[in-house]
């Protein structure tokens, strides 16, 4: 059934604004006023610049996965890299951006193994204490490398974070399973007229965060070497629910953006 | 003579004002038959960016918020409430990518008990964007001691084009899609003083969307 209406109006209104200055054609006594102008305009800009950079805490609550928990007791061991992540994000004509992102990347990673296995243990961050025999896998999860775009280099009216996390797996005896390259995307809509960068930059960050979560949760069963961990009974895609995932490939030697597996 | 010049603006302002327009076009395509229980609800979302231009976040709060006005209002659940409570399987990455792909995902565990819980009976997901073009004319403004002043005139076109696409939960179908498209001049004369005259033509999309969708979901 197809169903079709339209209208014509006439209706403009005057509550946004937006313009467009042409160049002048024969106006030198002009132009120097306006290259006066523009040197006092960029003066003042770059001291604005400076005063204005952007410090964003990356604040959310995220929720536990919705799905039946792996029968695991993971170990997860949060390095102080991670805790206390924080990037700048440097440019010449725009404001300086600060991103401190370590609470939420643990708040991120507790409601995400919380919901995954059948119990989360947290480890201290000493790689070289002990580690309690009851526990099936090791994770510890690093912040490789966080990407930001913003409008003004993107030519876009998002701003675009990029997340590269890598999940050292490692069975309780420190046997190695594999290095797992998780790489998550999150983008936000600028405010209106370019205000609001400090929420749009959170939000794509923690739209980034849960995309990583939604990856992990998607594509563990296929995770470096965690399938010589699963109990036989289970099958990952209806037990967990999950996406069938990619296989993850050998890294090649210098590879830095393939899944690494070592197993034993 | 400034006097006179603000008047002959306005004039000229009055005479663009009357005559700019804008054209609306809404469709919808229903396969299958709707309605909407009294303690039912739908949920509106931006769709994902791995299978469309997900529409912007003002957009989508556009329509929600015209969705649950008027005589036909909708029971609309918080977009951020719902993809929490079925975390992570709306996220971009892992929601399905077309209607047929919805019972893989109602299959999952808790799903379907999350669903019914919150009683929410369709999924609209909004695609589109608006977009500048045929940016024409030119204002020249100067500025000196005694003041300022601007002549000139610029104009330019916006194309707003949406679709929403509604999945049926409960049937785990398709159920149809409601598109608008709605063009529009916008203009800035300037005799003297620049009177902008700004083609709303996303919030009339919004407002066109919202309507049709309380028609399309009520059945």
């Amino acid at each position: 059934m197809l169903i079709r209406s339209g209208s014509r109006k006439c209706a403009m209104d005057s509550t946004e604004t937006n313009y467009k200055f042409a160049p002048g054609e024969d106006a030198s006594h002009l132009n120097r006023v306006v290259q006066c102008f523009g040197f006092c305009a960029t003066s003042i800009a770059a001291l604005v610049l400076a005063g204005c950079a952007k410090s964003v805490q990356v604040e959310s609550s995220f929720p536990k996965p919705l799905m039946q928990p792996y029968p695991l007791v993971a170990g997860v061991r949060y390095p102080a890299s991670l805790t206390g992540f924080s990037h700048t994000e440097e440019s010449t004509n725009e404001p300086e951006i600060v991103i401190n992102l370590g609470t939420a990347n643990v708040d991120m990673f507790r409601a995400l193994f919380n919901g995954m296995f059948a119990e989360t243990v947290e480890l201290g961050s000493d790689p070289n204490a002990p580690v309690p025999a009851s526990i099936d896998l090791v994770i510890e999860p690093t912040l490789a490398d966080l990407e930001i775009a913003s409008p003004g280099k993107s030519g876009t009216e998002q701003y675009t974070v990029w997340l590269n996390y890598n999940l050292r797996l490692s069975r309780p005896d420190g046997t190695l399973l594999g290095d797992w390259k998780v790489t998550a995307y999150g983008q936000r809509d600028q405010g209106s007229m370019g205000m609001g960068g400090e929420d749009a930059v959170n939000g794509a960050t923690v739209i980034a965060l849960r995309d990583a979560a939604a990856s992990i949760v998607s594509e563990f069963s296929a995770a470096p070497g965690i399938a010589s961990i699963l109990p036989a009974a289970t099958a990952p895609d209806s037990a967990a629910g999950t996406l069938p995932a990619a296989v993850a490939e050998p890294a090649a030697a210098g590879d830095d953006t393939g899944n690494g597996t070592i197993e034993d | 003579m400034r006097i006179t010049a603000t008047k002959v603006s306005a004039c000229l302002a009055a005479t663009i004002f009357l005559n700019g327009c804008m054209t609306s076009r809404i469709e919808s395509t229903k396969d299958a038959a709707t309605g909407l229980g009294t303690n039912e609800s739908i949920v509106i979302l931006s769709s994902s960016y791995h299978v469309a231009k997900p529409a912007e976040d003002a957009f989508i709060e556009c329509v929600t918020e015209n969705a649950q006005s008027g005589s036909k209002k909708l029971r609309v659940y918080p977009a951020a409430e719902f993809r929490d409570a079925l975390f992570p399987w709306l996220e971009p990455r892992t929601v399905p990518a077309k209607a047929a792909n919805l019972p893989e995902m109602l299959d999952r565990p808790g799903v379907q008990d999350a669903i019914k819980a919150r009683n929410v009976r369709y999924i609209v997901w909004i695609q589109g964007a608006t977009e500048e073009s045929n940016n024409n004319g030119g204002l020249a403004c100067a500025a000196g001691p005694t003041g300022g002043a601007c002549f000139g005139l610029a104009w330019w076109d916006n194309l707003s084009s949406y679709e929403a696409a509604i999945w049926d939960l409960a049937g785990a179908a398709d159920a149809g899609k409601v598109t608008t498209n709605v063009n529009g001049t916008s203009m800035i004369p300037a005799l003297i003083v620049p009177v902008p005259f700004i083609a709303r033509t996303r919030a009339a999309a919004c407002k066109g969307m919202a309507s049709q969708l309380q028609t399309f979901i009520a059945g």
